[in-house]
């Protein structure tokens, strides 16, 4: 493989700025679940601050679950340079993460690493959109953990078996489903480098002992063994023996990243975190046949916001992907170990239900993994890239830069509109209590629900109770019953009578077709109203 | 070039494609004696198509086995008509739906992807020899067809998309011998597969 020229290199800079500017082009990145991590970790990190008076309602339960490297790293950023600011450091790794570990493995199974242009596009999915934070960083460590089994299948040492470990741990405290893809496409690959494995040397490596080459040693021993009549010594010298031993070293460094797993597992008392686990029969949900689950893959891709802009991008780039796959000018060589992990990754995608609905409620599970199946087909290319497969990733990366673009001007005005936000907010004495009602939960931006859990910028400034959007305890834990509020799934069942007693005033993002205060128009008065808010305050009868 | 029981082999695939229009028809399919013989009529198109072309261009006639399936594509009962638009989002979303006639969605969609899992394959391990002119042309008609599917409006876009798909087969370079061969047989399945997918979700 070549080095990157200058201009590689240029538009490399280039990708990696416009890929992060989304994020930062202001403080409200319309993602859905982005608010609720951001206020996790905010009253994590002011759990005990008197002015936030967290700890009347909280307190924390750190268990070792999924999700623990996202705030191992944002929590001692954010002592730096504040919480947000923290988070959006978090997204702004693991999306650059992306094309660097793809890079990585590539490199790692043969493929020209420049392919990995294409992840940062990606980058930019619906798992994004979603505010899959700890997913997309798991999709990070799966290819970086990927590239690191690859390069022991091929020279086993030490080193790279405890990289692999640490990998894997950090990989299943990012997200379970991209340790599960990890530990079977790597337990794969081991057996089929195992079952493949033409060296004899390999081979005997194994007979003598894990992660010591003494071949020759290994060799005459083996010759040995051929001529002893003890059936077990004849067993020991078969083929099968020495398959058979050489999947169980090539396994070695998935032990500890199931020990990791399992260990969490035992000590994480999952019902303290709200988690009813059973047994593998407990879980289920709804299957896809398979036309229904390539039919869902482009809306799991770049679906990202109204308009055509977004899918006309895909389209360009699965037409120059083709043509690079076309315009190859050098034979290449096979990976089968490539093969064997996209025909995984696809057999998952295939089987795994589409959402998880027992023993609890899990959005999305199998459409995750479209991301994964589309970066594993994007490396089949094979062989280093020609000057013409060269010019033609040019063609990408400006398309790329486009699509980009386009997302941050997006979120640009949506951050235009939404900061009304906080001059409506700024009408509020700060101990008081402000129940959101998001009359108006989407924005024509964005393709999902960008207002869902607007709830936690209020708890940013106001601090206190606002109304859990997540149904795990964790890292934090509700110390005070749920108090009646207006259901943040659907507002327009609110009801005035039952659901106001616990709050001082409701913030409203309008419009709304039908009136929230019908029949209470007495009991409230209109603090503030600006562009798409409206702040009313709950006047209460005096006794 | 392959032999003459190959040609035996197509013959039958394509006789078995032809079953449901006559046999346990599905509703998208049913309609009277004069339309059903022009669909049946229809059903080998794609398939020789390929084979003609494959033989013009010097593509190898294996490639034929392709283009079997789409003889029952979703173009038998679409509507031709110059009206309806649809959002590019659902153009792409449905473009798995609108290749083949769509039966029971496990098994239709198996075959979709033992089509496609061929057509990669084959593409992958071809030659990597210079684009030639013949090259070129299957390339840009191939470009054409695919944008002529997201422009044209929804009563054409299954239409477009199968002779597009006869293209992207034509796109496969070099002889299939030896274990390129071996590569066929998931498409091989998938045209067994198809039709008794139509017949079994109907």
């Amino acid at each position: 493989m070549s080095r990157l020229s200058r201009v590689e290199k240029a538009a490399l800079l280039l990708l990696c700025i416009a890929t992060v500017a989304p994020l930062w082009v202001g403080r409200y990145p319309p993602l859905l679940d982005y608010p609720n991590h951001l206020s996790n970790l905010f009253i994590w990190r002011h759990l005990h601050d008197a002015k936030f008076r967290f700890d009347q309602y909280y307190t924390t339960n750190l268990l070792p679950l999924p999700y623990w490297t996202q705030y191992t790293i944002e929590y001692p950023i954010s002592f730096v340079v504040g919480v947000e600011s923290a988070q959006k450091i978090f997204i702004s790794l693991s999306m650059l993460g992306l094309p660097f570990a793809v890079a990585r493995y590539a490199r790692s199974v043969g493929r020209d690493p420049r392919l990995a242009l294409f992840a940062f596009p990606l980058a930019w999915n619906a798992n994004t959109a979603n505010g899959f934070i700890s997913y997309n960083a798991a999709l990070v460590f799966l290819f970086l953990a990927l590239a690191l089994f690859e390069n022991y299948l091929r020279r086993p040492h030490w080193r790279l078996a405890l990289w692999i470990a640490l990998c894997g741990g950090a990989l299943y405290f990012s997200h379970i489903l991209g340790w599960a893809m990890f530990v079977v496409i790597a337990a794969v690959c081991a057996a089929a480098s195992a079952i493949t494995s033409r060296d004899p040397k390999k081979i005997l490596l194994s007979v003598h002992g894990p992660l010591s080459v003494h071949p020759e040693r290994s060799e005459a021993k083996s010759k040995g063994e051929n001529k002893s009549s003890v059936p077990f010594d004849k067993l020991r010298a078969s083929g099968a023996w020495r398959r058979g031993r050489q999947i169980l070293h090539n396994l070695l460094p998935l032990v500890p990243v199931g020990a990791i797993a399992a260990m969490a597992a035992y000590f994480s008392h999952p019902a303290s975190a709200k988690l009813p686990v059973g047994g593998v029969s407990s879980f289920g949900g709804p299957l896809n046949d398979v036309l229904a689950n390539l039919s869902m893959m482009p809306s799991w891709l770049v679906d990202f916001f109204p308009g055509s802009i977004d899918e006309v991008c895909l389209i360009l780039l699965m037409g120059i992907w083709l043509c690079i796959l076309l315009l190859r000018r050098e034979p290449g060589t096979a990976s089968l170990h490539l093969t064997l992990a996209s025909l995984v990754v696809l057999a998952l995608y295939l089987c795994l239900p589409r959402s998880l609905v027992r023993p609890f409620y899990w959005f999305a599970v199998n459409r995750r993994i479209a991301v994964v199946v589309v970066l594993f087909l994007v490396l089949q290319v094979r062989g280093s890239l020609s000057h013409l497969q060269r010019a033609a990733l040019g063609v990408a990366a400006v398309i790329s830069l486009t699509y980009l673009s386009t997302v941050s001007l997006h979120f640009y005005r949506f951050n235009q509109r939404a900061r009304d936000f906080e001059t409506v907010l700024g009408n509020v004495p700060e101990d008081k209590a402000v129940m959101p009602l998001m009359m108006k939960k989407s924005d024509r931006e964005v393709n999902v629900h960008a207002y869902n859990q607007w709830g936690a910028y209020i708890q940013l400034r106001q601090g206190g109770y606002v109304t859990p959007y997540f149904a795990v305890d964790f890292p934090l834990r509700l110390t005070v019953p749920e108090r009646a509020a207006a259901s943040w799934l659907d507002p327009t069942r609110f009801n005035f009578s039952k659901e106001t007693a616990d709050w001082d005033y409701i913030l409203v993002h309008r419009p709304y077709a039908r009136d929230p205060f019908q029949g209470h128009r007495n009991q409230v008065k209109l603090v503030s109203a600006l562009g798409e808010w409206e702040m009313w305050e709950i006047v209460r009868a005096k006794q | 070039m392959p032999k003459g029981w190959f040609y035996w082999l197509l013959g039958a695939l394509l006789l078995l494609t032809m079953v449901p229009i006559w046999w346990h028809v599905p509703p998208s399919l049913r309609c009277g004696v004069g339309p059903r013989l022009l669909r049946t009529g229809a059903v080998p198109l794609p398939a020789l198509i390929v084979l003609v072309l494959s033989r013009l261009l010097g593509r190898s006639q294996w490639l034929a086995l392709l283009g079997v399936p789409l003889g029952l594509s979703s173009a038998l009962c679409e509507h031709l008509s110059l009206f309806g638009t649809e959002p590019l989002i659902t153009s792409l979303d449905h473009l798995p739906l609108r290749l083949l006639l769509t039966g029971d969605g496990n098994l239709t969609g198996l075959c979709l992807l033992g089509l496609v899992l061929t057509w990669l394959t084959l593409v992958v391990t071809g030659p990597s020899s210079a684009f030639g002119a013949a090259d070129v042309g299957v390339t840009t008609v191939f470009a054409i067809l695919s944008a002529m599917y997201f422009v044209l409006p929804v009563g054409l876009k299954s239409s477009a998309l199968v002779t597009a798909w006869v293209f992207a087969i034509l796109l496969i370079r070099g002889p299939i011998l030896d274990h390129r061969r071996f590569y066929l047989v998931p498409a091989l399945l998938a045209c067994v597969a198809h039709p008794i997918s139509v017949l079994v979700g109907r």
